[in-house]
């Protein structure tokens, strides 16, 4: 890759010698998280009772469909929630509760201990500035370094997003979506932040781009050997990058384990009907298979398992009584009444007539 | 790059073998200019410039089948969908609807191939109007084009709901505010199917749509073809979903098409330096499987100053001195399945080929 | 050329002649048209009255609302309540002219320098302030609505040529070309309602020209010309009543300009004589060199003109505080 060659002669700055001796990986801990929405037909449970634990150097994927409440999880980690939300629960960064922190302390942290990569991020740079300069000021608002300094980090950063270092002089006019979200990653990863949570970091890209910039993430998740949270919709991504995944469902993670697991031998009806829906590229699956219905209201959530109504399997008692997260393996859990019967559930779940019927239950066929 | 074949002289054999194509597209064109006005006009040297969104296309799609055209954005291939249902005037080329020229018809002639030729578009949430319910929308269509008294309309609209799955005593007085995306992309099936088209364009119709539902509307573009005989375009960049619909695809790049065959067959065996690119980095839903990753340098050029000969020659990993002087001709590799690449001309040696391909 | 188009035409239409749709099943005629039956449909002007309805909600907006309807009533009734002419030139007991009295029982509002009652007058200033506010706003209102809709919706040469022909309309000085057009054409009323209407039409048009521009872009438009209709029914049934507020907005907007620049005209002598609007009362106070004197005269046309325009100005933000979502989010 041309890109790639014209900046790895840099030297690597002081700056950068310092801060990769100063970091390590930070450690998150999310603990009965719970992010309320007020509105006028009442409240919505958008994050609810959410628990998790990313290890120093970890590579969590977060996966899940619009509106399950994986941005405001984000979000609410990052305490970027607006003021009338209503949070409870703890989050917290190698033991300090974010939640709890001073504005200025959490400033701090947000760009140095933990650092967002989000979708529209793409459109955040100011369109008066040479990019360089904006990722010059952000070094420079967090550290005491001179102008020199800070350019050449920020050409380090550039060269590791696969952009060539001279780009730092354009304006974000001149750069394309794809170069846009590489600048955003390399802003994001500036001060080399213990923790970085990307939000659908490649979904308005086109294939080739978006596998390009995985692989840089996953080449810097590496190198920085920085904790990290990816959240999509695209369980493929998380497949082929996560080492663990949390797979949401209205506001809760229903199924929690490493990837090969949950993805090989999903233990959550939900988690069995994701995978019918995905398509693969290399085939396997003769027809895709649809979940019938749609996500339960969050204002006025139903008493009993939240996916009961689109579940093929579900009885009296999931639609009475809500099931926690248990155990199913080592490491891996999921939030299902019946995962002791895991195993022919799989199988059923294959069938297309299984869904079928569950689209005949809720009058859709 | 496997050819399993020998390339064969069956292109004859594989025309007499398809059913005729209910839309079909000869060299077909879509320049836009790019400075427009009199001003620009007076300041401007030289011949003005113009995008080159579509730039000589042949394409055609056989009625009871799914056409997928695949392609990074910018390549064309919206533009191409929305020029073959004569939303945007062709520069140059020629359409066909079941073999009547309707490039550039006009007045009571365009109205009628409106009537035949539809297109769904990506975004459900704004292809309705948000004033009108579903049934009003519905109908739209069967007012304009005048077709039937009130009764008839009513029969027509519930029966074009029922078809796909919104059951209309349910769906008939809502408004598009208050279903989900899905069941809005439903309401714009039925607005397309109750003029019972010949031919219908698919513009990314599931890309906004969430995972669990999609399987969902690319069945109902199955049964659009399979059960009412439609021809469907299927554009989209999502290879694997084209893979579970589409009988052929054609791979699109900077306003050409670069490779087209049948859907496994490209898919399985990419032979054009770009589709083997672009198969290569679609992520696999497997957390077992391995890929090998082709990383392309560079960025898609404008389409405003295309490269001379071929248009990928700036990315490509395998490119050789011919490609920028000579443009490739088109190859058939195997039966049915045709790229435009130097690698698979007899005449020429691949010098590079031997390494780079495996 | 054009013989060539016609055969084309006809071509075309010879090939579709064959009626394509399918019979449809007379049988389900009853239960489909009991489906239809059972359920609402709103008009697609719905957006104007629910801005209507949300307008009611805005205090100010009511209070000017409140303003407005009193001076309509008093206007209206006023002839009834005060049935002395307004140009009727009245005399003491003693048979002398009352010039310039003050306000007394006989006469609430006194009288001016040529002994007619200031009340009458007054009242006769509503009228015109109402018949001039409202033939403005209706023919400004209609003409950029239909430009800006054309303008709009078809855009090339066609807006080039409507928004250049803006662009220089815009460039015309308000006061000086209405004082030199009424000079030349003739002090009357029609001439000064002239004036206005070549002055205000061409920011409405503009406005309405942007409002149809966002609508244009929306899938939906598309979807619609994709199925055959017309521009006629695109740009009537689609687009417009979603523009209509804002024309809305700027027809409620000229009322006040109208009225605001007759009553300039007027003050400066260039108002029609025979009608005693509230800038012509002001103009003969001045002349008559009473404007510092007699209070009673010049202050009514005065607070009238206040009042009315800043009602016109509250109901006009408060509109475009419920259209224009980016400011209701402000206000929330």
């Amino acid at each position: 890759m041309t890109e790639q060659t014209a900046g790895s002669t840099t030297r690597t700055s002081r700056l950068s010698e310092q801060l990769r001796q100063q970091t390590r990986p930070v450690e998150l801990t999310v603990d009965h998280l719970r992010v309320y929405y007020a509105t006028r037909s009442g409240y919505v449970r958008a994050v609810d009772d959410v628990s998790f634990e990313v290890r120093p150097g970890a590579y969590l994927g977060i996966v899940g469909e619009s509106g399950c409440g994986k941005t405001t999880l984000v979000k609410g980690i990052f305490r970027l929630l607006p003021e009338d939300a209503f949070v409870d629960g703890d989050v917290r960064l190698d033991g300090r509760n974010v939640l709890a922190m001073k504005s200025n302390e959490l400033r701090q942290a947000r760009w140095t201990r933990m650092s967002l990569i989000t979708q529209s991020a793409m459109n955040s740079l100011d369109p008066v500035y040479r990019v360089g300069d904006q990722i010059v000021e952000a070094i420079r608002a967090h550290w005491d370094v001179s102008y020199d300094d800070a350019w050449q980090r920020a050409a380090e950063m550039f060269d590791l997003v696969g952009l060539a270092p001279d780009r730092l002089r354009n304006y974000p006019h001149q750069f394309s979506g794809g170069m846009r979200q590489r600048a955003i990653i390399a802003l994001a990863l500036v001060l080399q932040p213990g923790l970085i949570i990307a939000d659908e970091p490649t979904t308005a890209l086109d294939v080739i781009t978006q596998d390009q910039i995985l692989a840089r993430i996953r080449r810097i998740h590496e190198a920085a050997s920085a904790s990290m949270i990816l959240v999509t919709h695209d369980i493929s991504v998380i497949a082929e990058t996560c080492n663990d995944t949390a797979v949401m469902y209205a506001g809760k993670i229903v199924e929690y384990g490493p990837t090969i697991g949950v993805l090989q031998e999903p233990c959550h009806p939900y988690t069995m009907g994701l995978k019918n829906a995905f398509p693969n590229i290399k085939g396997g699956i003769d027809k895709l298979i649809a979940i019938p219905g749609s996500p339960p209201s969050l204002i006025d959530p139903p008493q009993g398992c939240l996916f009961a109504e689109r579940c093929p399997f579900a009885s009296d008692r999931c639609r009475d009584l809500k099931p926690s997260l248990r155990h199913v393996g080592t490491d891996h859990s999921a939030a299902c009444h019946y995962t002791d019967q895991v195993a022919s559930l799989r199988e059923r779940a294959k069938k297309k007539s299984t869904w079928d019927e569950v689209a005949v239950r809720i009058g859709l066929a | 790059m496997t050819t399993r074949r020998e390339p064969g002289n069956s292109l004859d054999q594989d025309r007499a073998a398809t059913p005729a194509p209910v839309i079909e597209a000869k060299g077909l064109k879509k320049h836009f200019p790019v400075d427009t006005g009199v001003i620009a006009a007076l300041v401007r040297r030289g011949p003005p410039r113009t995008v080159k969104a579509i730039d000589g296309v042949d394409v055609s799609v056989s009625s009871r089948s799914i056409f997928g055209l695949v392609g990074e954005s910018g390549c064309g291939k919206s533009t191409l969908g929305m020029t073959l249902v004569r939303l945007y005037e062709p520069t140059a080329g020629r359409i066909f609807l079941s073999g009547e020229e309707v490039t550039h018809i006009h007045g009571d002639g365009l109205q009628q191939f409106r009537r035949r030729a539809q297109i769904i578009f990506q975004d459900p949430y704004g292809s309705l109007n948000p004033r009108l319910t579903v049934g009003e929308a519905v109908e739209e269509p069967l007012k304009i084009h005048g077709i039937g008294d009130r009764a008839e309309r009513a029969v027509r609209v519930v029966e074009s709901l029922e078809r796909v799955n919104l059951q209309p005593r349910h769906f008939l007085h809502r408004y598009p505010h208050e279903l989900s995306g899905g069941q809005r992309q439903r309401a714009v099936i039925a607005r397309t199917l109750v003029l019972k088209p010949d031919f219908v364009v698919a513009d990314e119709p599931i890309s906004m749509l969430d995972v669990s539902i999609r399987a969902g509307i690319l069945d109902l573009l199955e049964m659009l073809s399979k059960d009412l005989g439609l021809g469907v375009l299927y554009v989209s960049h999502d290879i694997s979903t084209v893979r579970y619909v589409c009988d052929r695809v054609a791979i699109m790049y900077l306003g050409v098409f670069v490779e087209h065959g049948e859907t496994d067959e490209v898919i399985d065996y990419p032979a054009h330096p770009y589709t083997q690119a672009l198969m290569a980095a679609v992520p696999i839903a497997d957390p077992t499987a391995t890929r090998r990753r082709v990383e392309l340098p560079g960025e898609v050029p404008t389409p405003i100053d295309i490269p001379s000969g071929c248009r990928f020659r700036t990315r490509c990993p395998c490119v050789m001195d011919i490609c920028s002087r000579v443009a490739p001709p088109w190859q058939e590799v195997n039966p049915g399945h045709h790229v435009v690449c130097h690698l698979y001309q007899s005449s020429v040696t691949p010098t590079r080929l031997a390494k780079e391909a495996r | 050329m054009t013989l060539l188009k016609k055969s084309k035409i006809r071509r075309a239409s010879a090939v579709y002649s064959e009626d394509r749709a399918v019979a449809f099943d007379p049988s389900r005629v009853q239960e489909a048209m009991a489906i239809w039956a059972a359920g609402r449909s709103r008009s697609v002007f719905a957006p104007l009255i629910e801005t209507f309805g949300l307008l009611v909600k805005d205090r100010m907006a009511v209070v000017g609302m409140a303003v407005i309807a009193t001076l309509a009533v008093v206007g209206i009734l006023g002839p009834l309540i005060v049935p002395l002419h307004p140009f009727q030139a009245l005399r003491a007991p003693d048979g002398t002219m009352l010039r310039l009295a003050e306000p007394s029982a006989a006469h609430p509002f006194g009288t001016d320098y040529f002994a007619h009652s200031v009340l009458s007058q007054f009242i006769l200033g509503i009228r015109i302030a109402f018949l001039v506010g409202l033939s403005a706003a209706i023919a400004v209102g209609l003409i950029s609505t239909v430009l800006g809709l054309v303008s709009g919706y078809f855009g090339g040469y066609l807006d080039d040529a409507i928004m250049r022909l803006v662009d220089i309309a815009l460039s015309i000085p308000t006061l000086p070309f209405a004082i030199v057009m009424v000079a030349v054409l003739g002090p009357s009323l029609t001439n000064v309602l002239f004036v206005i209407i070549l002055l205000y039409w061409r920011n409405g048009a503009r406005i309405v020209r942007s409002a149809v521009l966002t609508q244009k872009q929306r899938p939906f438009i598309a979807a619609a010309r994709a199925l055959g209709a017309s521009h006629w029914r695109i740009m009537t049934y689609h687009i417009l009543p979603n523009v209509l507020p804002v024309a809305f907005l700027w027809m409620t907007m000229s009322i006040a300009f109208a009225v605001l620049t007759e009553a300039s005209l007027s003050f400066i002598g260039l108002g029609d004589p025979n009608m005693a609007s509230w800038g012509q009362m002001l103009n003969l106070a001045f002349q008559t060199a009473s404007i510092r004197s007699a209070w009673w005269w010049v202050l009514p046309p005065s607070l009238g003109l206040i009042l009315l325009i800043s009602s016109i100005y509250f109901i006009g933000r408060a509109f475009e505080e419920k259209t224009n979502p980016r400011l209701r989010k402000r206000a929330a």
